[in-house]
């Protein structure tokens, strides 16, 4: 009996993430239906990727964030605040381009300590803290920019530029070059196709670590779906150089939530805060650790807002909470606390930009794409929460 | 349907043959019990006999179907599926917690749920105001309805609690320790009114530990052990003393391990003086939310490789004391003369909070499990290693195999089955569940281990092995704190007890004095 209710769990607990690639295969079977196909062509599921990116990377954060029993609904604001500070001090100051990113970085990590501050150590709720700081930051994003959109084609080159642009405009829409090895197929098609080699070369590598690595259902699915990806990314210009840091990003993150004891300690003060405070965690120094990381994912989803527009707005990172919160419950995050995945949020993240990417593809009206996106949300947290009662 | 016998020959309720387990250890078996009308019924017992199973079947909290036996009211079988059902017919329980919403009023909380509607559905405040009125006289209480529950006593609070119950036309009101946290005079005063709804015809069921009250307030008295009801009769019938050795039973033969011969325990009893591991001084403990005193002035010492047994009645203290040992409740810093102290290993400490109790070497193995024992949900090596990650972790990364290593070994060590580090804990029975709780503090030995009721709702098997571990434990030398209302480990493991009573010790038992007179515990504890 032992045996089986053991082997009942194994599955519950790999279904949930078998469903969720399910589920986003399945929106991609509609939308590749409903545009003919042009949804699921190379060159839009390269740019899906890439959409999908700063998502990603903040709902890494807030992962941990809902898992420890907290929210962060400041993420979309201090992000366009981030990213605007970052091309001021480019354009205004003599910083080098390299401090530049330092001091964005590091602003990005004290205001997550200033959300931790007052939620762990003051007591206030981190809906209210958060809260206020996506007013605050709001307010100082439109003051920073006056208003306007700082662009980053308007700064010169000489004062704290140089290197500093090229990696944004790399990170923007730079593609891992090829090192010479393409392939031109001659598939009978009139123009031939493209295969770009070192993006093959490169999926060949993940297929290989996750043979070797073989660490559990969920990663070597995830993987695998990458290999894919290699393949599908292949045929177009190859890998894009934010989704490289985006997975780099998202391997950290997994490591500290599943292998480190600050990981351990955020999934026992979330599941169950009483036994945590009983087994002698400290609850506060964990918590206001958190909030620093999660303000150091902010600061790089601010960077890589501002290398994709090339500019920073006043309308950066608005509702960027929102999208967050919803991709890390739609990956199987429990607002309760005490459960959620790096790779189920990663999943998540895919499937509310695939949402976005396939609706503005289909040519629909944004009425009509809020309204979409809101049900879906709804939908999925109602069907998490009854497989859950099992 | 076709039942014809008459309401008034049968008993107002009767319960027969219940039987109801959970997970495979019974709960209840066979137990009956039968109630009049106008008659206030005492169930007493040691903690764990059954005595609120039994009436959360009778509120239909376990639903019909759930356990076996036959259950009548007024003539009828009920199949109870939720509480509402019980209400229906009048069957109305006060709990242990009381359930009121500080930030109402009397009135607001006497009707809450079952609100008294005016013509457009809002609430008829007048008719609650003269209805909470006249509840609050037929428990000849002088208080104004609109007074907000958060400025009451406890002792009033549990008036308007029974008062909540009244007004739902109760038949059969069931109070469960309704005195534990009352002072004498509440309790007194309690006391008078519930005689006063008995003379109004209404039936009481009345669970508590404080045998005078029950002596002189009840008519009858059902005594439940181990899941079984072994005596029940008139009040007239029983007295105190032999009301306890019912609850305590006389059975009292090899379910104990005996002591543990090692070189240190042999070293240990050879020395003259033996050396204190624990000294606590003038300890006073404050109930942080009501700012009344839990404990006043507890001074003791525990001796390396003694198991010292506290004992006490719920409500006595004795959870709190363990708290506050442990830095989870801080003790009163001193506005009196005396200052509460706390040695361990000869060295004066100050817990803030549980790491730093853990870093002096205590260890708490706690009341209640699920609510602050276990992450049910994770595995048990999970759990094993929860309080000493930092001995686990290489540079903050755990190390995984250093983990299932240990993980595995304090599984063969406790024999916890099944035998599995990767299992989550709460697929485990509840002996084993106790186990992984044991078995957390052991990742490092402790000097001084406190357990909290290590064997509630443990079977039998799994108690023998836990108190195997603390006798092993012992004989290296950990000092055991081990507090438990179970009379029968109390006398069967215990080297000394310490009894406390109403927040203060009571007396202290040496081994001796406690095998020939095990009621002796029970008399101190009840305050005779």
């Amino acid at each position: 009996m032992q045996q089986k209710s053991k082997k009942t769990n194994f599955l519950l607990s790999h279904f949930r993430q078998g469903a969720l690639f399910f589920a986003l295969m399945v929106v991609w079977a509609i939308f590749a239906g409903l545009t003919d196909g042009m949804f699921i062509s190379p060159r839009n599921l390269s740019n899906l990727l890439i959409q999908s990116s700063i998502t990603a990377t903040l709902t890494m954060g807030m992962v941990l964030v809902i898992v420890t029993g907290y929210i962060d609904l400041s993420v979309g604001a201090v992000l366009g605040f981030l990213g605007a500070l970052m091309v001021s001090l480019l354009a205004r100051t003599g910083i080098p381009w390299w401090g530049v990113f330092l001091i964005t970085l590091s602003a990005g990590i004290a205001i997550g300590l200033w959300h931790g501050f007052w939620i762990s150590y003051q007591k206030v709720p981190a809906f209210i803290v958060t809260l206020a700081s996506m007013l605050v930051f709001r307010g100082a994003l439109v003051g920073i920019t006056d208003g306007r959109t700082l662009s980053l084609e308007s700064i010169d080159q000489g004062l704290g530029g140089g290197w500093g642009l090229e990696i944004l405009s790399a990170l923007g829409s730079g593609y891992l070059p090829d090192w010479g090895m393409t392939f031109d197929l001659n598939l009978g098609t009139p123009d031939g196709v493209t295969v770009h080699g070192s993006t093959l070369v490169l999926g060949a590598l993940l297929i290989t670590a996750v043979v070797f690595l073989n660490s559990g259902f969920a990663v070597t699915l995830l993987s695998l779906g990458s290999a894919a990806g290699a393949l599908v990314l292949s045929l177009y210009q190859g890998v894009p150089y934010i989704l490289l840091l985006v997975l780099t990003l998202a391997v950290m993150c997994w490591f500290v939530a599943e292998k480190t004891v600050f990981g351990r300690r955020l999934y026992a003060i979330g599941g169950h805060p009483e036994a945590a405070r009983y087994s002698g965690i400290n609850q506060k120094l964990n918590s206001f650790l958190l909030f620093g990381m999660m303000g150091l994912l902010v600061a790089i989803a601010g960077i890589l807002t501002v290398a994709r527009l090339q500019a920073a707005t006043t309308s950066a990172g608005q509702n960027a909470e929102l999208d967050a919160i919803a991709a890390a419950v739609i990956g199987g995050t429990s607002l309760m606390g005490g459960f959620g995945s790096v790779w189920g949020a990663l999943l998540g993240a895919l499937i509310m930009a695939s949402l976005d990417n396939g609706m503005s593809l289909m040519n629909l009206d944004a009425t009509y794409q809020f309204v979409i996106k809101g049900l879906i949300l709804l939908i999925a947290v109602w069907m998490d929460l009854r497989s859950r009662k099992e | 349907m076709g039942e014809h016998s008459t309401a008034k020959d049968s008993p107002f309720l009767s319960l027969s043959g219940i039987t109801k387990s959970f997970g495979g250890v019974a709960a209840l078996s066979g137990v009956s019990l039968e109630v009049s009308s106008g008659q206030i019924h005492a169930l007493v017992g040691e903690n764990g006999a059954g005595k609120s199973t039994l009436v959360k079947i009778m509120i239909g909290l376990y639903p019909h179907g759930s356990f076996q036996g036959e259950f009548r009211f007024e003539g009828k079988a009920c199949h109870f599926t939720r509480i509402a059902d019980s209400q229906k017919l009048g069957i109305n329980m006060v709990f242990q917690e009381l359930s009121l919403v500080p930030s109402l009023s009397i009135a607001e909380n006497m009707f809450l749920g079952a609100e008294i509607k005016g013509p457009f559905g809002t609430i008829h405040k007048h008719q609650s105001f003269v209805k909470s009125k006249e509840i609050l006289k037929q428990l000849n209480i002088d208080l104004d309805p609109n007074t907000l529950v958060k400025s009451l006593g406890v002792g009033q609070q549990q008036m308007v609690e029974i008062g909540k119950a009244l007004h739902k036309q109760t038949k059969i009101l069931i109070l469960d320790e309704p005195t534990a946290g009352l002072s004498t005079l509440e309790a007194e005063s309690l006391i008078d009114r519930l005689k006063h709804l008995r003379s109004q015809g209404i039936a009481i069921i009345y669970i508590s530990h404080r045998l005078h009250e029950v002596m002189r307030l009840a008519d009858r008295i059902t005594v439940l052990r181990d899941g079984q009801s072994v005596a029940t009769g008139l009040t007239n019938e029983f007295t105190e003393d032999t009301l306890i050795s019912h609850m305590v039973g006389r059975s009292l033969t090899q379910r104990f391990p005996p002591r543990k011969m090692t070189p240190t325990s042999m070293q240990l009893s050879q020395s003259e003086e033996k050396e204190d591991i624990l000294s606590v001084q003038n300890w006073d403990v404050v109930s942080p939310s009501t700012g009344k005193s839990i404990l006043t002035d507890i001074t003791f010492s525990l001796k390396k490789g003694e198991i010292l047994g506290i004992f006490g009645l719920m409500g006595s203290g004795r959870t709190e004391l363990a708290l506050s040992l442990f830095g989870l409740m801080e003790p009163k810093r001193s506005q009196k003369r005396l200052e509460s102290t706390l040695h361990i290993d000869h060295q004066k400490v100050w817990n803030h909070s549980a790491q730093d109790a853990i870093s002096k070497g205590l260890a708490l193995v706690s009341e209640d499990r699920k609510q602050t024992g276990l992450l049910l949900d994770r595995s048990v090596g999970d759990n094993l290693t929860l309080a000493h990650l930092d001995f686990f972790g290489h540079h903050g990364v755990v190390n995984q195999e250093l983990q299932s290593q240990v993980a595995q070994n304090l599984i063969d060590r406790l024999g916890i089955k099944p035998p599995q580090a990767t299992l989550a804990v709460k697929n485990l029975s509840g002996g084993n569940q106790q186990k992984v709780c044991l078995g957390k503090w052991l990742v490092r030995t402790p000097k001084v281990l406190i357990l909290d009721e290590p064997t509630r709702g443990v079977d039998v098997g799994a108690k023998y092995e836990i108190y195997s571990i603390m006798r092993d434990l012992a004989a290296q030398g950990v000092g055991v704190l081990m507090i438990s209302s179970d009379l029968e480990e109390m006398i069967g493991m215990s080297d000394r007890v310490m009894v406390l009573a109403k927040g203060k010790i009571a007396a202290f038992v040496e081994k001796t004095d406690l095998a020939q007179t095990p009621e002796l515990l029970m008399t101190y504890a009840v305050g005779l």
